[in-house]
């Protein structure tokens, strides 16, 4: 019997169309908890991480958490595990709403998706009943066309997780949309998911997750529930302004990157605030899978040229397709974002690549007859364009439609590129937040902000406030209480913004009574770490060095402008501390002592003679 | 004793064992056909012969497509009439209760393609002027639906089979089935023993016996149905029909009889097929309260049959292991879909995949039901109740943000009644909290099958949850025939678990989706107010759920809403 797991993993050859169902392995889920960390290692043994991104033996993992489901607060999460069609690393991009929980009502902790399919099909999850089904007539459609037109072949309430045209095209931006406008985005896993020919994933379940020991679990998850609704930040500023919340916060630190980094303070940031969405667009919030919080947005633009209607814009998002390209208009951000929702395609990413195209523009580097119109920083009208040709890889939205690092490469000016790993940074300035800088460099996934979000300590002082510019224990903040605990946080199923709220010792005294394994703080941090560490390994298995550990130059420049003038990202001071804390040599591999520490020792041989 | 060889083993000589012998025989296999009794004598011969797609639930509808579409060329193919009509099937509505949960029923059968619709009364009539109009609200009609002689169409495929070389064994018992070292399965009867590859398990309630042998608990609940048939009579009507909330059924036949019955479940595992005259009775009330001219018509006949029903309405049909392909609890209308079930088990017999339109009958989908065993609220129920926090109302208030500040309400001066639930959307985050909180109160865990409130989203800014509003009028409550609700000190409407016979007369009952059915206790569910003390309130982070006085009108607007949004009984 098992607890908090169900217990099955589905396995889907879409090549042979077969369908078969495994058992998990406790001791496995001990070591790698669920979500992210077991989906990593299911993929770990199922792949080749030097194999091709977008070959067919590249399965497609989706993991939910022993949490996911329970009920405890913001049990909503499930994560998309492969090699990462965008960058070449591993790739976990990690979505809510009611699609997880789903799953696991349906009976199952992961579901391995390998294989390739020759015609589009949809996969039908009917608690035990699994078939593949054709999807000619889904292809094409949007995510919100596509979950409605499932309930009606499925079940009225089926949860539905699919790719948008951005993904049957085999954009690297594109990722996996659930519950119509909820993205797991980054890394381009909506790419593999096009490539395999898999339009979408319909579940419906009725059944529950079991718990070994309810009371304790419900006293345990009480507990939480009063601490997330007596937070200021997640009950209060993310419940009435979402997440947006933050973009004036981080404009007037000065810290919020502009115009593809060349200035951290946005002129026109008030005009798309998180109080500037409440007054213009917002309609409604709304929650995922038991969420006090309910952080989402359900907005509107009614009128003007820009209408249109969907979730968010979320801050990366207002971000990246405003302050990023110098974009003030509310109206043409929020309608970039829904575009972005209806091609299924990163807005992170989406953004940062057409920055990055308007600089190439305006610095001369990318003719206009290729692109086909001026593309200026700040032009809203010319930002939208850009984003639905990005979404429909229609003329030069095709280059777009490949990322920001290809882009800038191609042009011959991959300085222009920001981010890591071929990944974009996001939405707080590495020349401020001297922890973000270092988390961007040493993330697995590339330059991601949700890897380690070090902006909790310096800016809100979640654990302990750390000025942002200090440099002192950056490194082994970044290690232990971002990067080891996020990789615990994701694993259980929970949502990272009751971090805010909750720490570790929370979650594992729901974790215990939820599964009847030993969970305990201790060892949730050596979990963390073994996690941290496989992705790594398998990211030097796939080529990376520490080479990679990089920032662009731009971002080592001082600030010119703002209230931080003057100030840049330090990082090379930082890493070799890092990489010792870590316990890895000064070329950032895990040493054999470390991985024996962990457990991860099988892997010693499969780095050290790539 | 008699040792027989076959490539299957076919036991039970009903519509699936008769038309799954004929399939695999015209393919060239040999077939054992073994019956304790003789062709036709389960359920089979005993049926209604309705041929119907309507009514059933969305997963057996592609079935019974298939099968319909097979009917017409049926007389041939078999070489006997099997006075087969296809005029159409009246699910009659016979009070305004039912009505709004028979439309929203309608539409969830057209989602899945069916040709159905709901006819007014005046339709009805028009359709069928021998029906009272007194007695009738409106009904569903499916016009491709019809019926046939049920004792015709058995022998008829039973006759083929043998024809194409299907041996048989009858008055014979299977006592066991048990697997061999060999691979095969032998078969166990007082007289005979026989082996095969492959064992066909086609035996009615038959089934469950065997089945609890060889180690498989098949989830069947026994339904005894009482029949009859009039005198020949003048032409009355031509098509099937049933009744919403009864097992009432009727048809005339082609040599004018009217033939009817209904459904009595009972609790034993008994399989007598006995009669009684009180039921009877009431039979032959409903009926001659339904169509005119009847009271008078005499009698020739009556019978009683059996046919098993599962936690879900639908069959089961899978392999038990690597032998035993078991088809079984077809749920009072399986003769309709033998045809097409024949043909698909031997296919599955045959190349050893299962056919997709079976897949739905898998029998795993009871796994996790059978294993939860019912609790009544106990020690987590008392965890929630001991925390003294309510969840909403902390954190920065801004006024500028419409949904961060509840309403106050104000309690009418003077409170009539007791306070009850009330819902409001504007409020309603749709986290689905509630539904987790009532179902760890109620269950220990986050019990998706049985809910006592369900979050619906209308659409993208507009969600609340469905639950009983603990109406005046207590439809339920009336409705039940089998004494299973009383209400409590809170007032609330409550089961009587040990009463109820999942008849589902509530569910259709409430106009308003308060009561559901739970699978898994083989009972309804529906709030009861959790002592007074409601769970679902308490962690509302919201206060879009609250519990107060409320008065006649708040009472109105809140089963309005709740009718409007109440989803499809499929969709829960
Ligand atoms: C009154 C009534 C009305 C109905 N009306 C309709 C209707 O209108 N439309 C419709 O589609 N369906 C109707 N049904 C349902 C339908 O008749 C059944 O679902 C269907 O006939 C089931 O067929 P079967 O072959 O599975 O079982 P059965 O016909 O019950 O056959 C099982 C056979 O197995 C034999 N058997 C049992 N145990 C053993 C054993 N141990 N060894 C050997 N043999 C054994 C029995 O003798 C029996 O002959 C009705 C049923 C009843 C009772
Ligand atoms: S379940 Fe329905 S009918 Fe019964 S009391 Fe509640 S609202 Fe009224
Ligand atoms: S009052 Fe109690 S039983 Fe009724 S819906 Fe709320 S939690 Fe469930
Ligand atoms: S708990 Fe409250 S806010 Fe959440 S779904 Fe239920 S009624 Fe809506």
């Amino acid at each position: 019997m098992y607890y908090g797991y169900t217990g099955n993993i589905l396995r889907v050859d879409l090549g042979t169309g077969t369908v078969s169902r495994e058992l998990l392995e406790l001791q496995m889920a001990e070591d790698f908890i669920g979500g992210r960390g077991l989906a990593s290692r299911l993929l770990c043994q199922e792949f080749d991480p030097a194999a091709d991104a977008l070959s067919p033996e590249n399965p497609l993992i989706f993991g939910t958490g022993p949490l996911t489901g329970t009920g405890a607060p913001a049990t909503s999460r499930y994560v998309v595990v492969c090699k990462a069609p965008l960058t070449g690393t591993i790739a976990c991009s990690n979505s809510g709403g009611f699609f997880g929980p789903e799953l696991k009502f349906a009976g199952y902790d992961a579901l391995i998706i390998q294989g390739e399919s020759a015609e589009p099909v949809y996969l039908w999850i009917d608690n035990r009943t699994v078939q593949i089904r054709p999807a000619e007539s889904l292809w094409g459609k949007f995510p919100t066309e596509t979950e409605s037109a499932l309930r009606s072949l499925t079940h009225p309430s089926a949860k539905v997780a699919c790719i948008g045209p951005g993904g049957e095209n085999l954009s690297l931006l594109a990722g996996v949309v659930n519950d119509g406008y909820r993205l797991a985005a980054r890394s381009g896993v909506g790419a593999l998911m096009g490539k395999k020919k898999l339009k979408a994933i319909a579940v419906h379940g009725t059944g529950s997750v079991s718990l070994q020991d309810p009371q304790q679990f419900w006293k345990a998850a009480l507990d939480m529930h009063q601490k997330i609704t007596a937070d200021p930040v997640s009950f209060g500023s993310f419940r009435a302004y979402g997440t947006a919340s933050l973009v004036s916060l981080i404009n007037e630190m000065g810290a919020y990157p502009t115009r593809n980094f060349q200035s951290d303070t946005f002129e026109g940031a008030a005009h798309t605030s998180g109080e500037a969405l409440v007054d213009g667009i917002l309609q409604r919030n709304r929650a995922c899978f038991a969420c006090p919080i309910a952080c989402t947005r359900v907005s509107e633009v009614k009128e003007g040229p820009y209408q249109g209607r969907g979730e968010g814009p979320e801050y990366e998002s207002i971000w990246a397709l405003g302050a990023l390209c110098g974009v003030a208009d509310l109206a043409a951000v929020s309608k970039a974002n829904f575009i972005c929702g209806d091609y299924g395609i990163d807005t992170i990413s989406t953004g940062a690549t057409i920055a990055c195209a308007m600089e190439l523009f305006e610095k001369g580097a990318l003719p206009e007859q290729e692109l086909g119109f001026p593309l200026r920083f700040g032009d809203a009208a010319a930002l939208v364009r850009a984003v639905e040709m990005t979404g429909k890889r229609e003329g030069f939205g095709d280059v777009l439609a490949d990322g920001s690092y290809r882009l800038a490469v191609r042009y011959g000016h991959p300085e222009f590129f920001m981010g890591a790993k071929k990944l974009e940074m996001s939405a707080y300035s590495p020349r401020v937040f001297q922890g973000m800088a270092l988390q961007y460099a040493t993330s697995n996934r590339g330059a991601c902000h949700v890897r380690g979000n070090t902006v909790a300590a310096e800016l809100y002082g979640i654990p302990r406030y750390l000025p942002p510019e200090a440099l002192e224990q950056k490194e082994e903040m970044v290690r232990r209480p971002f990067q080891n605990s996020t990789a615990f946080v994701d694993s259980t199923g929970i949502c990272l913004f009751t971090k805010f709220a909750i720490t570790h010792r929370e979650i594992c005294a729901l974790l215990a009574p939820a599964t009847g394994l030993d969970f305990n703080f201790d060892r949730s941090i050596e979990q963390g770490d073994r996690i941290w560490n496989l992705e790594r390994m398998f990211n030097l298995r796939a080529g990376f060095t520490c080479e990679d550990d990089r920032l662009p130059q731009r971002v080592s420049e001082p600030a010119v402008d703002g209230p931080r003038a003057g100030s840049r990202a330090i990082l090379q001071e930082h890493l070799q501390t890092y990489y010792l804390l870590r316990g890895w040599d000064e070329s950032g591999r895990p040493t054999r002592a470390k991985l024996e520490e962990l457990g991860l020792e099988d892997w010693w041989g499969v780095c050290n003679d790539a | 004793m008699a040792h027989h060889q076959a490539d299957v083993i076919i036991i039970g000589g009903g519509i699936v064992g008769c038309t799954t012998a004929y399939q695999l025989t015209r393919a060239g296999v040999d077939v054992l056909l073994l019956d304790r009794d003789g062709i036709g004598s389960g359920a089979s011969g005993r049926s209604g012969g309705g041929v119907r797609q309507s009514a059933r639930v969305s997963e057996e509808i592609p079935l019974a497509k298939a099968s319909v579409a097979l009917f017409p060329d049926l007389s041939d193919e078999l070489g006997v009439d099997i006075e087969y009509v296809q005029a159409g099937n009246l699910r009659v509505v016979e009070s305004l209760d039912y009505r709004r949960a028979m439309q929203v029923d309608v539409a969830r059968q057209q989602s899945h393609g069916l040709d159905v619709s709901w006819l007014e009364v005046a339709d009805v009539l028009e359709l069928v002027p021998t029906l009272r109009w007194q007695s009738i609200i409106g009904a569903s009609y499916c016009p491709d639906d019809g019926h046939c002689n049920p004792l015709r169409l058995v022998t008829g495929f039973y006759n083929k089979a043998i024809e194409g070389g299907t041996r048989v064994l009858l008055n014979c018992e299977v006592q066991n089935i048990v697997q061999k070292d060999s691979g095969l399965a032998e078969v166990e009867t007082p007289a005979h023993t026989a082996t095969a590859p492959v064992v066909v398990l086609a035996a009615g309630f038959g089934s469950q016996k065997l089945c609890y042998q060889i180690g498989y608990d098949l989830p069947l609940a026994n339904v005894r149905y009482e029949s009859m048939i009039t005198e020949p009579l003048p032409p009355l009507f031509r098509q099937m029909f049933g009744v919403a909330s009864s097992d009432l059924f009727f048809r005339q036949t082609a040599n004018g009889g009217v033939h009817f019955g209904g459904g009595i479940l009972e609790e034993t595992g008994q399989e007598d097929t006995h009669t009684t005259s009180s039921n009877l009775q009431l039979a032959v009330a409903h009926i001659s309260k339904l169509v005119s001219d009847l009271e008078k018509a005499k009698l020739l006949r009556t019978w009683g049959g059996l046919d098993p029903s599962t936690p879900d309405g639908m069959p089961i049909i899978d392999f038990l292991n690597e032998n035993v392909l078991l088809a079984s609890g077809f749920c009072g209308h399986g003769l309709a879909t033998g045809p097409i079930v024949g043909q698909y088990l031997a296919q599955w017999v045959q190349n050893g995949v299962c056919p997709e339109a079976l897949a739905p009958f898998n029998r795993n989908r009871f796994d996790g039901w059978l294993q939860t065993k019912w609790t009544p609220s106990g020690s987590v129920a008392a965890v929630l109740a001991t925390e003294d926090t309510q969840i909403a109302g902390a954190g920065e208030l801004d006024a500028r943000v419409p949904f961060m500040t509840p309403p106050k309400y104000e309690e009418p001066d003077e409170p009539s009644g007791q306070p009850k639930l009330a819902v409001n959307p504007q409020m309603c985050t749709g986290c689905r909290m509630c539904e987790v909180a009532c179902s760890i109160a109620h269950e220990q865990e986050t019990a998706q099958a049985q809910l006592r409130i369900q979050v619906v989203y209308p659409s993208d800014d507009y969600f609340l949850p469905i639950v009983c509003i603990h109406c005046e009028e207590r439809h339920c409550l009336k409705v039940c025939p089998h004494e299973a609700m009383q209400v409590n000190e809170q007032g609330a409407v409550s089961i009587i678990r040990e009463n109820c016979t999942s008849c589902m007369e509530c569910i259709f009952a409430c106009p308003t989706g308060g009561v559901t059915h739970s699978p898994a206790k083989s009972a309804v569910v529906k709030c009861d107010l959790c002592d007074g003390d409601p769970a679902c309130v308490r962690y509302c982070p919201t206060e879009a759920i609250t519990f107060r006085h409320i008065d006649a009108a708040a009472s109105d607007e809140l089963a309005t809403l709740m009718t409007t949004h109440l989803p499809s009984r499929a969709a829960r």
